[in-house]
């Protein structure tokens, strides 16, 4: 209810003066557009009755490109055969562009209950004939009333005009739609398969904390991993600092008297004779990479290293 | 029925294509994030894991300081040991020199955390010595 397009109806024979409108508009093709054959056919559904259709047809359309419609009536088959494009191009003649098309329907569903003729233009008429309506000469009929669509209420037998030939055909629309649908699939399999494997590389994480006793969060990781390095990197400082206290080559009478490490103060104190000697033993200390402050007292070089 | 104008049929179908492009996209995305976070969280795991074994391992760390310090080289070297909560106090009042060396080399090439010192000689052969280990 809410996407019927309101359309005015109207009907469409060769000798429809042209229409001058551009509302949407549903049309109802006189039988002059179409060929139509009633049937009974040894078929149960629509589908199959359409593809019989051309069969049907066969030695009866002038040469050309034909498209079939059917639709069931008690018992037999209405079967249509129809030129889009003679159609359409028909149409536009009278000024009704395709995208102006709304609804199509041949007369034989619209008229198929007419008690009378029925008059649609000066010269002919429709009338029904064995269940078919016909166009006929006006002469041929006494009482026809003129057409009244004002109150018409178009049947559910709409007509398909392949009105978009001319921007692509079927098979075309047929092949590319199938080709972007199939790479529409890879993606949409690739993107089933990315996402099982982001699942499984999720899983492994989680196991790893469980393999490793890791905390839950990785913040609180990486505070255990900074404490821990931070303790490793002092205490290898602390080493690379006595070694090279403990490796500093004494002269006789020189020897470590104290050597103290309280919080992150690490001093030692050697036994020097001279001021020269402390220099060289300073220098030494230098050499080997140690960063240190030195004073030189009583006999003492006192050094404090600086970190 | 009425005909769709193919360009809408092919314009909705390449809207589908690109925002299914797009979603895959994103998912590869996080699937690199994820294995970006893998390698971290590994990396961090094994570091972890290595650093304690050497550097948070109170157990193991005391048992190997007992093993120590009943071993031939220092069992009689009067060391005095004391526990107090994470930390192994080791004082020796006159330790012998060779004593001294042999605890230091042993400490300081193994994975002992050392926090405080003091060694004051006393005389050629002999000092004092205070250690704390922390466990």
């Amino acid at each position: 209810m809410f996407f019927k397009t309101e359309a005015q109806v109207h009907f469409v024979d060769t000798k429809t003066p042209d229409i001058e409108t551009d509302a949407m508009l549903d049309i109802i093709l006189s039988p002059a557009f179409y060929w139509v054959k009633r049937r009974k056919l040894p078929v149960r559904f629509i589908r199959e009755a359409k593809k019989l259709a051309p069969s049907v047809f066969d030695d009866t359309l002038p040469e050309g490109e034909y498209s079939y419609t059917a639709y069931k009536e008690g018992e037999e088959y209405l079967l249509f055969a129809y030129n889009d494009k003679a159609i359409l191009d028909q149409l536009l003649n009278k000024g009704i562009k395709p995208s102006q098309i709304n609804r199509v329907y041949f007369a034989q569903s619209e008229f198929d209950r007419i008690d009378h003729p029925v008059a649609i233009s000066t010269s002919h008429v429709l009338g029904l004939h064995d269940g078919i309506v016909v166009k006929l000469p006006a002469a041929l009929s006494e009482q026809a009333s003129p057409i009244d669509l004002s109150w018409h209420k178009c049947s559910s037998h709409t007509v398909d005009l392949a009105r978009y030939a001319h921007i692509a055909d079927r098979q075309s629309v047929i092949r590319f739609g199938s080709f972007m649908a199939v790479l529409t699939l890879l993606f949409l399999i690739e993107l089933a398969i990315v996402g099982d494997k982001t699942k499984a590389i999720e899983a492994e994480q989680a196991g790893l904390f469980a393999k490793y006793d890791l905390k839950s969060t990785m913040m609180q990781n990486e505070a255990i991993l900074k404490r821990l390095q931070s303790r490793y990197e002092e205490q290898e400082a602390l080493r690379a600092d006595l070694l090279a206290i403990t490796s500093l080559k004494l002269g006789d009478g020189e020897h470590l008297l104290r050597l103290s490490r309280e919080g992150n103060a690490l001093k030692a104190t050697w036994e020097v004779a001279t001021s020269q000697r402390a220099n060289v033993l300073a220098s030494q200390l230098t050499k080997s990479g140690l960063a240190f402050k030195h004073q030189y007292r009583d006999g003492q070089l006192s050094v404090e290293v600086v970190r | 029925m009425k005909s769709i104008n193919p360009m809408y049929i092919a314009l909705l179908l390449i809207a589908a294509l690109l925002v299914t492009a797009i979603k895959l996209h994103q998912a590869k995305q996080e699937q690199y994030e994820a294995l970006e976070s893998l390698k971290q969280t590994e990396a961090t795991a094994r570091r972890i894991t290595a650093l304690k074994e050497q550097w948070d391992s109170p157990q193991k760390r005391t048992a190997e300081l007992e093993r120590l310090l009943r071993s031939g080289a220092l069992r009689n070297a009067g060391i005095v040991r004391e526990k107090r909560n994470n930390t192994i106090i080791l004082d020796a009042e006159a330790i012998d020199g060779k004593s001294a060396e042999y605890l230091f080399n042993k400490l300081l090439n193994g994975s002992y955390t050392i926090k405080n010192l003091r060694l004051k000689r006393l005389d050629a052969s002999q000092a004092d010595l205070h250690l704390e280990v922390t466990l």
